[in-house]
């Protein structure tokens, strides 16, 4: 398919910054309530009429590539079409409250959120969920700060966590925010974990082992009974990354399979929007006897007789209170998440039921093995569940990757797993159908399969051509104020040689 | 499809071993899409009814209609991450253009896009504090009168390091600068204070707080919030290394506590930054074009050296907060900051008429909030909240004898009948 996306600009730039329109300076201490020494003398922002606004994010917008422009298989961010009615559902006025209400005057919202802690518990297999981490890295760090607290609570002597080389960078970067020491894991040849190589791995020190499953491949963890009861033994845990939850959804549950913290991703799993970068959410579900480390607050629900009900999601004769687990952690964010995201969650999972949920997995299962098979690349490991790693070989993926672009549709992950060789991590999801897999397969093998040339001076159809990220970062600019009238036009273009992974 | 795989059913592509394969139910019902949408309005009609007199730390104000609209294009609603910056130019530049108003709200040179909220932002500076202090030292001073929620993500923040919060006082209402001057040391790595403050005082001891964390080459870390940050004076003129606060004040209503976290900083900490950034760049037709930058910073190349664990972010909400301060210019946005000033001046006189009410109870100025004594009321704080609940009106309790009580365009038409109902309740 041939694509043009939309293009304002000049010789020298796209559509104007809006400080470049117009803008106006004024003093706000003149005349202010406040004393002169309390208040700055001058602010300038842009100052345009709203129409002008309006066109003016209208046709940044349309400079933009969103799910509903065309396929997004971007592999790890399960980038499934929003259902429309969760904004409106999300935008209800009566839901817009403040978070230090009391409980009686906010059992709406209390109701909303115990009913998602209670389907996201059940969807997982775990005991109790806490809605408060606002993204899945948050989610990391809250189930590892849950660890933590679990060990020390056992004074349990921990000083490590183990990370497969095929993990998110989020789970690196968490487990050192938390103050551990980060074993790496190597993956094994059939690009599973390698079990012997993880029984040298775990020791005492073993805090916890953070895990993908099916992992960054789409390859389910067979061993998953054999790595629980070896982590277990050496008294850690077993914490698992909700990224690819989508390909589990009603056929296999993480607290069925020894994880004993996990979290969700509930822009990709449960088709909250990506936002462009967020906002998201990241609850984290816990086991029994981690229950009592969750943050605060926590949402109960009681009975007509005083009776604190553990499993009572839809049910009218329910009052809810937040309350503190008795060993609580304390907080991961100010107040209690990210609300607006949350209450979209909730209503997808209501929409989809049982029945939804396992028809979503299964054709996101179905379409990546459809969508490998069309593919004129080595797809090394198949089948697989959600997602593959195509390789583009000797050609560099981030050049296919810009090709693919001039097809109409979004490239995948690129050179991410780092042990596929110029991957393509491809996860189209359930929302595609056979033509629009088709076209997305027509994009891997006409971008794959084009000379140097073409693939030096792709993308030409997007807004913008190759874009210099090296010389971007070597003399940034990172505001109006900053901006210099040449940037960079002594340099020479360089692809950017850095994976572009998409994650939690 | 099936047949091209070579399989019978989807069924057959799970490699998920018996054992632990799930073939149960969850027991979650499908409902059709007019189902949900009308059970969920039932839901939410269980709040109460209150106009709310609510803030700290959590602000409702106007937001335009040209912000709900233009935020909810899909092109922007639905796309992710701009790991592709070719065709993903607008989110790009719209990112910028938050940046870029941050560094003018800030003066500081350096704005990422974006954090959680403004609890997470301070634990982010007092990471970077530790990772930029070339000294030894590892304290993190803060203020006794913290938002509780605040103080506890900070600690969750810090305790994977080597850093140690401890507190210093306030005095009416603000920072104790007697006190902090003891409490600051060569241990100390960062100084934070806020303007305004949890209670709605507006800080005047800032410069002095500067000096103190500069003495001892300690950060200064300036928290407010970016409808404060219009009129406020410039956090860089008064020494500010780093900004954290609350931007979803401008963009979000009052959304049950979900904000985004807004972080400036110098320019000497440019590669300690966490988070996204957006930069300029050149693209091959030579034209001005935006992408991510610095991302060697980040997990995902740089993974337990990063700067942060932080992914998905705030972005779309970093949107809409630059949507509404374009809305507003830069006389919208300095009157509506100092219409916070004026409303609490105003509402605090009011109530400081009542009998047995006192208010504000800091003789400083205040933004948006201010607290509120009935401790020569016949009824304690929560006696007078709840009574005012029965009335309509949702306040603050802070200890047994005060109220906070916040103020914007939101709620103003209300305060003659809080008034009212605060004179009824403590008669």
């Amino acid at each position: 398919m041939r694509y043009d996306q939309a293009r304002y600009g000049d010789e020298d730039r796209y559509q104007p910054l809006l400080s470049e329109k117009d803008s106006t300076t004024v003093d706000p201490g003149a005349g202010s309530a406040l004393p002169d020494e309390l208040t700055r003398d001058s602010l300038e922002l842009p100052s345009l009429s709203e129409p002008e606004l309006a066109r003016h994010y209208t046709r940044l917008s349309q400079m933009n590539w969103g799910v509903e422009s065309g396929s997004y298989p971007l592999g790890s961010c399960t980038m499934k079409y929003n259902p429309k009615f969760t904004e409106e559902v999300a935008a209800d006025e009566n839901a817009a409250i403040h978070p230090d209400r009391p409980d009686e005057t906010s059992q709406g919202n209390l109701k909303l959120r115990y009913d998602l802690q209670r389907y996201l518990a059940d969807i997982g297999g775990m005991s109790e969920v806490t809605l408060q981490p606002p993204a899945g890295a948050a989610g990391e760090f809250t189930g590892i700060t849950v660890a933590k607290a679990y060990h020390s609570f056992h004074d349990n002597d921990k000083s490590e966590v183990i990370v497969p080389a095929s993990a998110h960078g989020t789970n690196f970067a968490t487990a050192a925010m938390a103050g551990y020491d980060v074993v790496e894991l190597p993956s094994g040849e059939d690009g599973r974990v390698d079990f012997e190589a993880l029984e040298a791995a775990v020791s005492e020190d073993t805090a916890a082992l953070m895990l993908t499953n099916p992992n960054t491949v789409g390859l389910f963890e067979r061993d998953i009974v054999d790595i629980a009861e070896l982590v277990h033994d050496a008294g850690g845990l077993l914490y698992y990354d909700g990224a690819n939850l989508n390909a589990l959804l009603g056929r296999g549950r993480p607290g069925d399979m020894g994880f004993d913290i996990m979290h969700y991703n509930v822009h990709k799993t449960f088709a909250t929007p990506h936002g462009g970068g967020g906002p998201g959410a990241g609850p984290v579900g816990v086991v029994s006897e981690l229950a009592e480390f969750l943050p605060t607050p926590h949402v109960r629900a009681r009975d007509e007789d005083g009776e604190i009900i553990t499993d009572g999601a839809n049910r009218a004769d329910l009052t809810y209170e937040r309350y503190e687990p008795p060993e609580s952690i304390g907080k991961v964010h100010g107040f209690d998440g990210n609300w607006l995201v949350l209450a979209k969650a909730y209503a997808y999972i209501a929409r989809l039921g049982d029945e939804g949920l396992r028809d979503a997995s299964a054709k996101a299962t179905l379409n990546a093995n459809y969508l490998a098979e069309q593919l004129e690349m080595d797809v090394p490991y198949g089948p697989f569940h959600h997602e593959f790693a195509a390789t583009a070989g000797e050609t560099d993926a981030a050049d296919v990757a810009k090709r693919m672009l001039d097809f109409g549709v979004h490239p995948p992950t690129t050179k991410w797993p780092e042990f596929v060789p110029e991957a393509m991590l491809t996860e189209p999801t359930e929302v595609e159908g056979q033509t629009e897999l088709d076209d997305l397969a027509a994009a891997f093998n006409a971008a794959v399969g084009d000379d140097e040339e073409a693939l030096a001076a792709a993308p030409s159809r997007t807004a913008a051509s190759r874009i210099d990220q090296v010389s971007a970062a070597r003399d940034p600019q990172l505001s109006w104020h900053a901006l210099d009238d040449n940037v960079g036009t002594d340099s020479e273009r360089t692809a950017a040689d850095e994976p572009v992974a998409g994650d939690d | 499809m099936l047949d091209d795989i070579g399989v019978d059913s989807e069924a057959e592509l799970f490699d998920i071993p018996d054992e632990v394969a799930f073939d149960g139910e969850l027991g979650i019902e499908q409902r059709s899409e007019r189902a949900v949408v009308s059970e969920l309005r039932e839901t939410f009609a269980q709040n109460d009814d209150l106009v709310e007199f609510l803030g700290r730390g959590h602000y409702s104000h106007y937001v335009p209609s040209l912000v709900d609209n233009l935020s909810a294009r899909s092109e922007f609603l639905t796309s992710y991450t701009q790991y592709q910056p070719e065709i993903t130019q607008g989110f790009l530049q719209a990112l910028f253009e938050y940046q870029s108003i941050l560094t003018e709200l800030t003066g500081l040179p350096v704005a990422n896009a974006s954090m959680y909220d403004a609890a997470t932002a301070l634990g982010e500076a007092a990471l970077l504090a530790e990772r930029v202090r070339a000294a030894s030292g590892s304290t993190v001073l803060v203020p006794e009168a913290l938002r509780e929620g605040k103080r506890e993500t900070l600690a969750n923040y810090v305790d994977g390091s080597q850093l140690t919060v401890e507190t210093y006082p306030y005095e009416e209402g603000t920072v104790d600068t007697d006190a902090l001057a003891d409490a600051v040391d060569d241990e100390t790595v960062l100084v934070y204070a806020e303007t305004p403050t949890v209670a709605g005082a507006v800080e005047p001891a800032l410069e002095t707080v500067a000096d103190l964390a500069d003495d001892t080459d300690a950060l200064f870390a300036y928290g407010s919030d970016i409808v404060a940050l219009g009129l406020l004076e410039e956090p860089a003129a008064v020494g500010a290394d780093v900004v954290v606060g609350e931007a979803a004040s401008l963009g979000l209503p009052a959304a049950d506590g979900m904000g985004t976290g807004l972080f400036a900083c110098r320019d000497d900490f440019l590669r300690q930054v966490p988070g996204r950034l957006v930069g300029a760049a050149e693209d091959e037709s030579s034209r001005r074009a935006f992408t991510l930058t610095l991302q060697t910073r980040e997990q995902h190349i740089r993974k337990e050296r990063a700067t942060s664990n932080i992914c998905t972010n705030q972005a779309w909400v970093a949107l809409r907060t630059a949507m509404h301060a374009a809305t507003l210019g830069a006389d919208g946005l300095a009157d509506l900051a100092d219409s916070s000033v004026r409303r609490a001046h105003g509402l605090a006189a009011e109530i400081d008429e009542i009998d047995g009410v006192a208010a504000p109870v800091h003789d400083r100025h205040h933004f948006r909030e201010f607290q509120v004594s009935v401790a020569d009321a016949p009824v304690d704080a929560s006696e007078t909240a709840a009574g005012l609940r029965d009335h309509g009106y949702a306040v603050h309790t802070v200890g047994d004898q005060r109220l906070q009580v916040c103020v914007t365009e939101t709620n103003e038409h209300a305060t003659d009948g809080l008034v009212a109902a605060l004179q009824e309740v403590t008669a």
